[in-house]
């Protein structure tokens, strides 16, 4: 995994590359947890996730919505995208096209 | 177009991913559609994590797991064996609600629901002291879109 964290305003952008399988989920968790305020993962080098990243993403939400504060996901690879929508996660997870559109509504 | 790769595999953490990008390997060397041997290589990771997480515990030792890949006429197989107590993961692992808010999820049963998504047939067998978990997609026809 790699991931990089960037400050965009009000914003905290982690970009994130490689496998969201179990080894990858848990130092995607590591990287993310304690992160305050609003927060977008942008997940464009991600070409895999499981389940293991879905817990991941999941636990990452949980926290958001414990603290009121948005998360949101953008440029998901097809792949990804057809993972959250058959675990329904594209119901309750907030995602964008792109990184500007993205930060655009997050404000 | 026939083809076949068998692979033995430890019950250590890191070996699903190890295994699962092999099939990814074998998938893109037999030119087997990229939508498919993504949808597979899932079904078959969420396998393995399972076998790895729950199937032996004490007796790691004495662990046997085996995982053949094969393509014969326009059928891809994937067989995963191993020698842990009986465990049907089919039928064992309740069904996640997927309808529910991020709130009131269960942490669990997700993996399994995928790969009955993801992948055409699953078949569990208790043979010779053995789980056998058989994955089977046929290449005609685009696998099914997983609904809303």
């Amino acid at each position: 995994m790699n991931i990089e964290k960037i400050t965009q305003g009000a914003v905290t952008v982690f970009a994130v590359g490689g496998r969201l399988d179990a080894p990858g989920a848990r130092q995607f968790r590591e990287a993310v947890s304690g992160a305050v305020g609003r927060i977008l993962l942008d997940v464009a080098d991600v070409d895999y996730i499981s389940s293991a990243g879905l817990r991941a993403l999941m636990e990452v939400q949980r926290d958001s919505a414990a603290q009121e504060e948005a998360l949101a996901l953008c440029n998901l690879h097809p792949h990804v995208r057809d993972v959250l929508k058959a675990s329904g996660f594209l119901g309750f997870l907030a995602v964008h096209e792109d990184r500007a559109s993205a930060l655009e509504s997050m404000g | 177009m026939d083809a076949a790769l068998e692979v033995g595999m430890k019950p250590q953490s890191s070996e699903p991913r190890r295994v699962a990008e092999l099939f990814e390997r074998f998938g893109a060397e037999h030119d087997l559609p990229p939508k498919i041997v993504m949808r597979m290589e899932l079904a078959l990771d969420e396998v393995l994590t399972n076998v790895v997480s729950y199937a032996f515990g004490e007796d790691a030792a004495d662990a046997q797991i085996t995982v053949g890949m094969y393509i014969s006429g326009s059928l891809v197989r994937i067989s995963i064996e191993d020698n842990g107590p009986p465990f049907n993961p089919l039928t064992e692992a309740a069904d996640p609600d997927v309808e529910l808010p991020a709130e009131e999820r269960e942490i669990g049963g997700l993996g399994i629901h995928l790969a009955k998504t993801f992948v055409r047939t699953l078949r569990y067998e208790r043979v010779d002291g053995r789980n056998r978990l058989t994955l089977e997609q046929p290449l005609d026809g685009q696998p099914e879109e997983p609904s809303e």
